[in-house]
């Protein structure tokens, strides 16, 4: 078997990958290597041939390919190794890594520190659990986006969505634009998942009718989709049976969330997040175990890939400070505690004494809102659990958090 | 005449109600900060989108080149632009940014490629 010594190895040349790739070499690191599943790099920007993109890292609004492209340029002009179509099978306690490849079989690489950028991927039907037959015909959203936009094949004619995150709302437009009926996006939430931006141009724009409040309750067909059966739901989420309503359709798309993909991680014995999926991590993006880091949609899945790139940056530069000897922690680690109102928070602990960069989603919607971080405050006009926040905190804003080992993250209405 | 436009420019969303004359704004109720008439006007007067979609190629192993509007579309040309570009298949190579329809429509808007094709 093939041994490959290096000093970093990146398992996932997405956004998150490519960015982590580029800022460790930037921060000195020399042998760098990134491994990669499907045959190009840049992940699902790909087929996100939406735009939307870069307006915060760019300050551009950039298609995913046009994205994309930016960084694969980069990894070329900086002559990083990249290897392609392959595929990374077992992550060991020791941060040595089994991968396989057409090129070199399967093989081994020994590497002094991993950047864990593997990404996430679809909930499918069997984690909503709609009842039915299984007939041809039910996509994952993202599934039927890569056939739309990278393949060229329409998987159906006219189509119900289920679940408005922004991959659904999206595909509802796309759809349209590429001449199919989209009967109607299916929200079990009071609300859209996703942005508001995506709600007004991707279903109001092209008068398609969103459903809130309602989900799916059968699906209807034995070889292919045939129609399926809508229903309101109360308060609770429980369903109102008068209310259902069988639809015609021949297909239906699912966009119905997001997970880490962390298989490797927990093979390797990396503590994770339950309610996230991701790994747990300091403020360094590193995780339970010295040396591995993880960054972008495998730690949370972030809204926005100009997140993820920050996430890259950040662990690629600290791979690079780990192996220089420069990740200094400190002897009391400060547990991050989500308080009121706080769905999902990292870091989980603070264990350096540098900089802290929060990032944080709220349980439910909030208007002039106060949040609190140890003794810091931090005002927002509006928190919506739809967007991640991002607040940092100086190391002497937390002095008094060092005494006690915790700092209690909570977000509240401001009475004025 | 009233319409209801939903302020896109920051995550609020708010829903405000827009009293029209024609396409001219009289006045805008329902927004919380003074860029929601602002976004109001525009919406009213130049609805237009950037379109992003895909063209076919000549090249087997990539199928589709993404191309996008270099500028905003009329909201009500977009379907037109969708049929114009399926009848303009590209051959390779194909530079970032390049052109591939020019003044689409004579609407004086180009569609780009958003990749390179080799």
């Amino acid at each position: 078997m093939i041994t490959h010594d290096v000093d970093l190895a990146i398992i996932g040349a997405g956004p998150a990958g490519m960015a982590a790739a580029i800022s460790a070499k930037e921060k000195g690191l020399e042998n760098i290597l990134l491994l990669e599943r499907a045959e190009y790099p840049g992940g699902l920007l790909h087929q996100c041939i939406h735009n939307g993109f870069g307006l915060h890292y760019f300050k551009e609004d950039l298609t995913g390919p046009e994205y994309a492209e930016r960084f694969t340029t980069q990894l070329n002009e900086m002559d990083l190794r990249l290897s392609l179509n392959t595929l990374v099978t077992h992550l060991n306690p020791d941060r040595s890594i089994v991968a396989i490849n057409p090129e070199w079989g399967e093989f081994e690489v020994l590497p002094k520190s991993v950047v864990l950028a593997m990404g996430c991927r679809e909930k499918s039907r069997f984690a909503v659990g709609i009842p039915g037959s299984r007939p041809a015909g039910i996509f994952t959203a993202g599934l039927a986006q890569k056939l739309v936009n990278v393949d060229g094949y329409m998987p159906g004619e006219e189509f119900v969505i289920l679940g408005s995150g922004d991959i659904g709302m999206i595909m509802a437009r796309r759809l349209h634009l590429e001449g199919a009926n989209v009967k109607a996006v299916v929200e079990i939430m009071p609300r859209v998942g996703g942005l508001v931006r995506n709600e007004v141009q991707c279903l109001h724009d092209f008068d398609i009718p969103l459903l809130l409040e309602h989900t799916i309750t059968e699906i209807f067909g034995n070889h292919r989709v045939e129609g399926v059966r809508i229903a309101g739901v109360d308060k609770d989420g429980k369903v109102m049976k008068e209310t259902e309503k069988d639809v015609p359709c021949d297909c239906l798309l699912l966009s119905v969330g997001l997970i880490p993909e962390n298989e490797l991680s927990i093979e390797a014995g990396i503590e994770l997040d339950e309610r996230i999926g991701g790994p747990i991590v300091d403020e360094y993006l590193q995780t339970n175990i010295d040396g591995i880091f993880a960054a972008g949609n495998v730690l949370q899945v972030w809204d926005l890939v100009d997140n993820v790139t920050l996430d890259g940056v950040k662990a690629g530069t600290n791979a690079a400070r780990f192996a220089a000897g420069e990740l200094k922690k400190q002897p009391n680690e400060i547990e991050v505690i989500p308080g009121e109102n706080i769905r999902t928070i990292t870091p989980h602990k603070i264990v350096g004494s540098e900089d802290v960069e929060f990032a944080l989603r709220v349980q439910n919607p909030i208007q002039n809102a106060e949040l609190r971080i140890g003794e810091k405050t931090k005002k927002f006009r509006v928190l919506s659990p739809t967007e991640v926040v991002t607040v940092t905190i100086k190391p002497s804003e937390m002095e008094a958090c060092r005494e006690s080992g915790k700092i209690e993250v909570s977000c509240h209405e401001r009475k004025e | 005449m009233n319409k209801e436009i939903i302020c896109i420019v920051c995550p609020l969303g708010c829903r405000m109600d827009v009293e029209l004359d024609g396409t001219e704004v009289m006045a805008v109720q329902g927004h919380q900060c003074k860029k929601g008439p602002k976004h109001a006007e525009k919406e009213v007067s130049f609805p237009g989108r950037i379109l992003t979609t895909t063209i076919k190629t000549d090249v087997p192993e990539m199928p589709l080149l993404p191309i996008r509007s270099n500028q905003e579309i009329p909201k009500d040309q977009l379907m037109a632009c969708m049929k114009e570009i399926a009848g303009h298949p590209v051959k390779r190579p194909v530079k970032l940014g390049e052109p591939i329809i020019q003044n689409i429509l004579g609407l004086g808007v180009d569609m780009v490629a958003c990749r390179t094709m080799q």
